[in-house]
């Protein structure tokens, strides 16, 4: 199909063959003139999508490793909790409060928290020697 | 599949040969899906240089031009978030290809205006008839070789372009008479 520019231009809405000029003309415009040649140094063009991938990749291996460091984390801190340290201060407090509640008597407080869930308190009381 | 590769000299007069020959169909289906003109030639060259690549790495593509509008496809799918560089031995392009010699500036506007109106019709297509008609307006593509590009049949193609002319004819039609009320 070859396109005369002398001749008019359809009207918009008319006969097939006027759509037929008309497309014809559009896409003939459309092309490039002159057609360029075969190139080895064309544009590069970045596929989105796997550009998309590797970012939804990543922020998969960042949550897989947060929830990682939060399950490690709770595991130490209950672990932790299996020879727990002498509270240091405690003893002395009940033992105090038990010696004037008690009269003479020295208690010890443990809490032992373990990682598969009980928690064991024990107390332990000691009679204190009388002064002379 | 490796196979011996031939010397330079001929895959290149290989590659030039394809380009010759299919370098407008890519062109025409990448155009379909993002309607300008600029952005297709990028997505046609794209196409063929990687096929070039492929070449140079030694694969064996049994059907360059399906992997071309294959590529050309995905390519301008991917368009989307792509930054483009162009080379500078590129031709101008996207120019009117219809010579201006003796157009009155009158006539210009007009078919400026009546250019814009078929891209905004156009542009409201489903891209699949869109493919149809730059196959068919762009190339002259027949029938049949609409069917083969785009691996439909023969009747789907009359079905596509018989509706798309009559979509675009309607919306003329209907822009004229709103602009002439």
């Amino acid at each position: 199909m070859t396109f005369n520019p002398r001749s008019s231009l359809p009207s918009p809405g008319g006969s097939a063959e006027e759509i037929d000029r008309l497309l014809g003309a559009y896409f003939q415009k459309e092309m490039p003139h002159p057609w360029p040649k075969a190139s080895l140094t064309g544009p590069t063009v970045q596929l989105a999508n796997a550009e998309s991938r590797w970012s939804s990749s990543r922020s998969r291996m960042a949550l897989a490793a947060s929830v990682a460091l939060l399950v490690a984390g709770a595991m130490l801190l209950g672990g932790s909790f299996k020879n727990p340290p002498k509270p240091t201060g405690l003893s002395g407090a009940l033992e105090s409060a038990k010696h004037e509640t008690l009269g003479g008597l020295k208690s010890e407080v443990y809490i032992e928290l373990s990682a598969d869930g009980p928690t064991t308190i024990n107390v332990t009381i000691d009679e204190l020697p009388v002064p002379r | 599949m490796t196979r011996k590769p031939p010397p330079k000299d001929q895959r290149r007069a290989e590659f030039e040969a394809l380009h010759e020959r299919h370098s407008r169909e890519v062109w025409a289906i990448a155009y379909a899906r993002w309607m300008n003109a600029e952005t297709a030639l990028d997505i046609a060259q794209e196409a063929f240089l990687r096929l070039w690549k492929e070449w140079e790495n030694g694969a064996v593509i049994a059907n360059p031009r399906a992997w071309l509008l294959k590529v050309a496809r995905n390519l301008a799918e991917d368009n989307a978030k792509s930054a483009f560089r162009r080379n500078g031995t590129c031709s101008p392009h996207t120019m009117n290809g219809i010579q201006a010699n003796g157009v009155s500036p009158l006539e210009k506007l007009e078919r400026q205006e009546a250019f814009a109106q078929v891209r905004e019709v156009l542009e409201e297509l489903p891209e699949a008839d869109r493919a149809v008609l730059t196959l068919r307006y762009a190339l002259e593509y027949d029938t049949e070789q609409i069917a083969e590009a785009l691996d439909i049949n023969n009747a789907a193609v009359h079905m596509r372009l018989s509706r798309a002319r009559n979509r675009l004819a309607e919306k003329l039609q209907a822009r004229g008479v709103d602009r002439a009320s």
